[in-house]
């Protein structure tokens, strides 16, 4: 349907519906702020509507969907970063934001995990994301994020301890 | 993924699910809106270019093959003894002539 010019809206319609929440809180998790989800939202869809032809094997495209949104969300963190200065360096200002955009019935323990999350490096935390999150598969995981397979298994081991670490630390 | 079970995987933010789904939907249409005029400015800047194209090779094939030829084609044979006479003239002469007037033709 996609592939058919005259239907590829309609198509378009139906695969937002189906991928459209699950990708904007990939990208929220990426971004931390609402009004940078909804731009690189904005952005993917347009990037994904554009090059949808070019996907032929649909096994592919639930990774094919992730990668662009993933390549959004971090151009759109590249874009706050000074010259030179890697993602990284943003996490201080990330971790504010959540703090300003967490609600005010937010459970205590969901806002340190998100901010143990934010120690973690930008790559890191994106593959962590999708196999805690998505729960998506290594193989998956492994195409979207063009890393092999066991390395991505010795990242999330990493992450769970460093997560685990900070939990411990900042918990009365 | 059992690690944090306590946590589970919600988000501490306060957007809902209905606002996420218009969100997307309004996102979903601006893509669409996006991509049909993108398709439209694509389509004009095709046919500018070959219209631009085809001018400018037209252009050129003019003044590579002269045509149609941009000096008349005199048909000496068909000249009129006054034609002769007028081409034969001299710049001077031909100026004199061009500035004749009826008052200085001579009385007799």
């Amino acid at each position: 349907m996609l592939a058919d010019s005259k239907r590829r809206d309609e198509g378009f319609r139906m695969l937002t519906k189906q991928y459209g929440r699950r990708l904007y809180w990939h990208i929220r998790r990426i971004v931390v702020g609402h009004d940078d989800a909804e731009d690189a939202l904005q952005e993917t869809f347009i990037k994904i509507l554009d090059g949808i032809k070019s996907v032929k094997d649909e096994s592919r495209l639930t990774a094919w969907l992730y990668r662009v949104a993933t390549n959004e969300a971090l151009r759109h963190l590249q874009r706050q970063t000074r010259l030179f200065q890697s993602i990284d360096s943003l996490n201080d200002s990330l971790v504010e934001k959540l703090e300003a955009e967490s609600s005010v019935d937010a459970d205590l323990a969901e806002v340190l995990f998100q901010k143990a999350l934010l120690t973690l490096p930008a790559q890191q935390r994106v593959a962590f994301n999708l196999r805690y999150y998505d729960q998506l598969d290594y193989a998956e995981i492994a195409r979207i994020t063009g890393k092999s397979e066991n390395s991505l298994r010795t990242n999330y081991h990493y992450a769970t301890e460093k997560i685990k670490r900070f939990i411990k630390e900042h918990t009365l | 993924m059992n690690e944090f079970d306590k946590i589970g995987q919600g988000m501490p933010y306060a957007e809902n699910d209905d606002y996420l789904d218009n969100l997307i939907s309004s996102a979903t249409e601006k893509a669409i809106e996006k991509n049909r005029s993108k398709g439209t400015v694509a389509k004009w800047t095709i046919a500018s270019l070959a219209a631009a194209s085809i001018a400018l090779l037209v252009v050129v094939g003019v003044k590579m093959f002269n045509y149609p030829p941009t000096k008349p084609v005199v048909a000496h044979e068909n000249a009129s003894p006054i034609d002769e006479f007028l081409d034969g003239l001299s710049d001077d002469d031909a100026q004199l002539l061009a500035y004749y007037e009826i008052e200085d033709v001579p009385e007799y």
